[in-house]
């Protein structure tokens, strides 16, 4: 028995876990959402914004990502634009700008904001594998890093980009981050050298090597995956995709915590069992 | 159930990629190569526009694009550079190259030497010097803890002189905290992948079949 059992299909696994996770978004079950220290501090941030106050956004992530910080994206974009905030967004990364039009048509639109006025659309910006040129070039003039928006309007002629000459005029950075280019750098070059608050929302796997620089301050805020994007739709009073993936992800974590349970004490049992005479 | 195309051909592709975990499919082949072709055309596409267009002939030649803005002809430097770095793979100008990739490397080093050392390096470093005695019992226990883990992670990675006696005991009490670390680290990455597999099942039950809503 125990024999068998070691050499159990791993493919029975992945039919359980795919069954577990159908189930649990086809009959969800509402979860309390306790909120980090942490994502306050991001909320608190953004929420200490005042109307015509410039925030600065990066989405720096793509489709493989996109599930566990989009949510995060859209309740942090949704939370400065409704603080009256004007929020000039920009990618480093190519694969994001479907995102960026996505979070223009989930979020900006349907509040009633205006394009250039309540918020503007730099695109795609390449900056190479480290960004900082375009970062640093951001520190120290905008408009010669963007000239035009991605709508082909030049910078003069951007309402909400009036008096608005470098990083230095924002009042935060909102880093959507993935890997890198992103938060890393931000915290290298804007934060480093420009002074910039920064929070960010990054993937639940690179959050520990982030915590060193929300304890130094170094970034205000961090929301760590698909549960900090839902821990700041609790705060916005928003549920989202967040919130909607919060009970599939606790019954599939507690699945892997199962099988690994299960496994260890299939391992031991046939340790034991082969050295009995 | 959905009626856009590209619903349908990003579901496909979905169950295809999904086939995987049956076994290699003809199906995970074919979803794997549509997936680095256009992958490989986005990021050529994109970095053309944006850096070949947007940012050198766009503002060498501003007219030509119906720009107002004065030519800034030095743009045309990084075309120079870019061009020096091709030439390695015309043989005989394989030396031009190395300028190039000289003047990268120098502009890197350059203008991340500063901020690395004070964002990574003395901002850090200040944050493990922390006071171990007379504070609260809470933050003495999170500071010796941050203490001890530090300096004996970082005694693990000596090895100029054999892991025995008191480097030996220090090095074993770094090998938990770094087992730690990378227990933390793996849950996290299950956590991450069980997010992106939900919102791919949530895409197939909600968008495509149309079965859950929301």
């Amino acid at each position: 028995m125990i024999e068998k059992l070691q050499h159990f299909d791993r493919r029975w696994i992945f039919l359980i876990l795919f069954l577990a996770i159908c189930g649990s978004i086809m009959h969800p079950v509402s979860l309390s959402v306790p909120i980090e220290p942490y994502v306050q501090r991001s909320y608190d941030t953004i929420n200490a914004l005042k109307p015509g106050d410039h925030v600065l956004m990066a989405f720096d992530y793509g489709p493989s990502t996109a599930a566990e910080i989009h949510p995060a994206a859209l309740a942090m974009l949704r939370h400065a634009l409704s603080r009256g905030a004007k929020v000039i967004m920009f990618t480093l990364w190519n694969e994001a700008v479907p995102y960026i039009q996505e979070a223009i048509n989930e979020v900006c639109v349907p509040l009633g904001k205006k394009t250039n006025v309540d918020y503007v659309n730099f695109g795609f910006k390449s900056g190479g594998t480290t960004g900082a040129s375009v970062i640093e070039g951001m520190g120290s003039n905008l408009k010669a890093v963007f000239p035009i928006t991605d709508d082909g309007t030049p910078y003069d002629g951007v309402p909400a980009l009036q008096g608005v000459e470098n990083l230095k005029d924002f009042k935060v950075l909102i880093s959507i981050s993935a890997g890198t280019p992103g938060i890393d750098e931000y915290v290298r070059y804007a934060n480093a050298r420009y002074k910039i608050p920064i929070v960010a929302a990054v993937t639940r796997v690179s959050a520990p090597k982030e915590f060193p620089y929300v304890t130094e301050r170094q970034i205000y805020g961090l929301c760590a995956g698909l549960v900090g994007g839902a821990e700041y739709e609790e705060l916005i009073k928003y549920p989202g995709a967040g919130t909607a993936g919060l009970f599939p992800l606790s019954v599939a974590n507690l699945a892997i915590i199962l099988f690994i349970v299960f496994g260890n004490l299939i391992y031991f049992l046939g340790r034991i069992g082969s050295r009995k005479p | 159930m959905s009626h856009d195309i590209g619903v349908w051909i990003s579901a496909i592709l979905t169950l295809f990629v999904f086939s995987f975990l049956y076994k290699d499919t003809l199906f995970y082949r074919l979803a794997e190569h549509i997936f680095v072709g256009v992958s490989a055309a986005w990021l050529f596409a994109t970095s053309i526009h944006a850096q070949l267009i947007e940012d050198m002939l766009m503002k060498a030649f501003p007219h030509a694009f119906h720009q107002s803005s004065p030519p800034e002809y030095i743009v045309l430097g990084g075309g120079i550079i870019g061009l020096a770095i091709l030439s390695r793979l015309i043989p005989g100008f394989i030396s031009l190259s190395r300028w190039g990739v000289a003047f990268l490397v120098g502009f890197q080093t350059g203008i991340q030497l500063f901020d690395a050392i004070s964002a990574n390096i003395l901002l850090q470093l200040g944050s493990t010097i922390v006071p171990l005695f007379n504070r609260p019992l809470g933050e003495l226990i999170k500071n010796w803890l941050s203490t001890i883990g530090t300096t004996s992670s970082l005694a693990y990675f000596y090895f100029s002189k054999e892991h025995k006696g008191a480097l030996g005991v220090v090095t074993r009490i770094g090998i938990w905290f770094l087992m730690i670390s990378f227990g933390a680290a793996y849950g996290s990455t299950v956590m991450t992948r069980m997010s992106i597999l939900i919102t791919r099942i949530h895409f197939l039950l909600s968008t495509w079949l149309g079965v859950v809503h929301g």
